[in-house]
């Protein structure tokens, strides 16, 4: 179980000696601790990093420079090459990439149960109930190819709650969705945060997802 | 799985699966067909070594017009016996000790057929041949009988057997005999008026005369006739090694001594092992392009499904649960030829074995057993092969 993420001057490769134009970073090249429990907004323009931050965090990428620790409940730290990402992304990292990676030949159902079923999380009925909040009951069993981008937005969503989780990325949740399924999506997170105390972590490029916020961040 | 499955059999192709089929298929009955017919073979070959205890030949001095005029240089002297025992190749030698009584056989074939000749018999010392044969009756038989025994083993020579089934029994009408049915037909042998039940204990293709104990031989020797002491006119050679080498070859050539036994035999032997073991390459040839044709299968659709690969990696999804949907896939097409292999080889094998009976009869059929057990080492192998490219390939790609 993960507690918290620190960042020890984490700074992307191709920034360093060339940062990007604009406002100092508060993440870039500072210390930085994301706390389980607690939700926070990354927000940038375009090209600073947002989707880059999240693969580092997520175990994807490791073109950066500095240090990215997990700590444990019970003070333990994982760094680097000591993290099995198999494992951490099955029981406590969670991720609703920007670009979906939806498999387009499943249905919305099928690609939220192959989450679903890694875990046992969630069974079909409920999944289905959680599609059909965000409006998708007419479209459960359509595959995703045949979906809207903000169809596959929801389901993508939902994918991302269908697991045990520590922390949960959320890299520009709602760009294609309307305020009223934002606002859905945001009550579905926010329980899910009450109920097992995850922590939150949204990136935004200047269309929020409207959620309480307890830190936001100028990346 | 089912999940799972279903997305990452995307791009399947039946034609690629068809033709490894197909191929290893036709690789697979092959090779099982030649390993079954290999291991009949040598077993037909290894009941030769079984009468015996060690490697042998058995050597006589050439008739020729001039030994026959002087009968005693077609035995072999006490000199030349010491002159092959110096040799380094030469582990023992023995001396054939001849019958010098009359000896009359009467064969029953039962309903009243049968028939009688007059016979010789011949023996060597006991050391060159086993201790113990299978008897008819399923028991032990022991390799010792004197003048007072009721019955007495024999060593035939094959040639008897295939003379009277291809030239006796085919012009009497008289039933053809085979090598396992041999012993079950009793021979009675008639030696000064005493008569003696026969066993057959085994044929042998290199001795041409009729073995029987040594003492029997020497005992009989003394009863029925005068038992005067006559040099050997053969002589058998044991040697250590498998086979015997060159050198000794070329001794007996030199010496004007010959190696007894059906050389054309021995030579039709070494050509059906030749072609047997091109009939099992031929196949396994076959059977590894198809081991290929998958490999190269399984290969491209895990490259047409690579993004799938990553994207389940990247959801929490191990190599080994990703691969493992592939390696069934792999198991089950492995595992489905190698059995479909077996079951023609084990159809069709029992046709190949009956015509192989009628042309040689020491041809017995061992049990099809080693088709199922060849089928099941080589799927595990193909499986087991398959399995472990395609999760190096797929850890290639979540790397």
């Amino acid at each position: 179980m993960i507690k918290s993420i620190c960042l020890k001057n984490v700074n992307l490769k191709v920034f360093v000696g060339a940062p990007p134009a604009g406002a100092p970073s508060e993440v870039w090249g500072r210390e930085v601790e994301f706390l389980k429990g607690r939700s926070y907004l990354l927000e940038a323009s375009s090209g600073r990093g947002k989707s880059s931050l999240c693969s580092f965090l997520y175990g994807l990428r490791s073109d950066y420079v500095g240090e990215i620790s997990f700590i444990g409940e019970n003070g333990g730290e994982l760094r680097g090459a000591d993290c099995d990402f198999v494992k951490i992304r099955k029981r406590s990292l969670s991720m609703m990439f920007q670009e979906h990676r939806l498999f387009p030949e499943l249905s919305s159902v099928d690609n939220v149960m192959l989450k679903s079923q890694l875990t046992g999380f969630a069974a079909r009925r409920q999944v289905c109930e959680m599609l059909s909040r965000l409006g998708l009951e007419d479209r459960l069993d359509t595959k995703c190819a045949k979906m809207s981008y903000g169809q596959q937005q929801r389901v993508a969503f939902v994918r991302a709650l269908c697991q045990p989780a520590d922390f949960i990325f959320l890299d520009e949740p709602i760009s294609h969705l309307d305020e009223e399924n934002a606002r859905i999506m945001s009550q579905m997170l926010k329980e899910r945060q009450q109920s097992d105390g995850v922590g939150v972590i949204v990136t935004s490029i200047g269309y929020r997802l409207p959620y309480g916020y307890d830190d936001v961040l100028k990346l | 799985m089912r999940l799972l499955f279903k997305l990452l059999r995307q791009n399947i192709s039946i034609t690629q699966i068809l033709g490894f089929v197909i191929v290893n298929l036709l690789g697979g009955v092959i090779v099982l067909f030649g390993v079954q017919a290999y291991k009949d073979f040598d077993e037909l070959s290894r009941k030769e070594d079984q009468l015996l205890s060690k490697s042998y030949i058995v050597i006589t001095k050439s008739v020729s017009i001039i030994n026959t005029a002087f009968g005693s240089a077609r035995t072999f002297s006490q000199k030349d016996i010491d002159e092959i025992k110096s040799l380094s190749s030469v582990a023992s030698v023995g001396e054939f000790r001849t019958s010098n009584f009359r000896v009359r056989a009467e064969f029953s074939l039962g309903q009243g057929r049968g028939f009688r000749t007059d016979l010789f018999l011949d023996a060597v010392p006991d050391e060159f041949v086993k201790n113990e044969y299978s008897a008819t009756d399923g028991g032990r038989m022991k390799w010792e009988a004197s003048v007072d025994s009721d019955t007495i083993p024999i060593i035939l020579p094959r040639n008897y057997l295939n003379l009277y089934n291809f030239g006796f029994a085919a012009s009497t009408g008289n039933p053809v005999v085979s090598e396992k049915l041999l012993g079950k037909f009793p021979i009675e042998l008639v030696i000064g008026g005493r008569r003696y039940k026969a066993f057959v204990c085994g044929l042998t293709n290199k001795i041409n005369t009729i073995l029987v104990p040594w003492n029997f031989v020497s005992e009989a020797n003394e009863k029925f006739a005068s038992g005067e002491k006559k040099r050997p006119a053969r002589l058998i050679l044991t040697t250590d090694a498998t086979e015997f080498d060159d050198s000794i070859i070329d001794f007996l050539d030199e010496k004007g001594y010959i190696i007894e036994g059906d050389s054309s035999h021995v030579r039709l032997q070494n050509f059906i092992y030749s072609l047997l073991y091109v009939v099992i390459g031929v196949g396994f040839m076959f059977s590894l392009l198809a081991f290929f044709m998958l490999v190269i299968s399984i290969l491209l659709l895990i490259e047409k499904n690579k993004e799938k690969i990553i994207n389940l990696f990247s959801m929490g999804y191990s190599v080994q649960q990703i691969a493992k949907t592939y390696q069934c896939l792999s198991i089950i097409v492995d595992a489905a030829v190698w059995l479909a292999a077996a079951i023609i080889a084990s159809i069709f094998y029992p046709s190949f074995s009956m015509l192989m009976s009628t042309v040689s009869p020491g041809f017995v059929p061992a049990s099809l057993l080693i088709i199922w057990i060849v089928a099941a080492l080589l799927a595990v192998l193909f499986a087991s092969m398959h399995s472990l490219v395609v999760y190096c390939q797929v850890r290639k790609i979540c790397k």
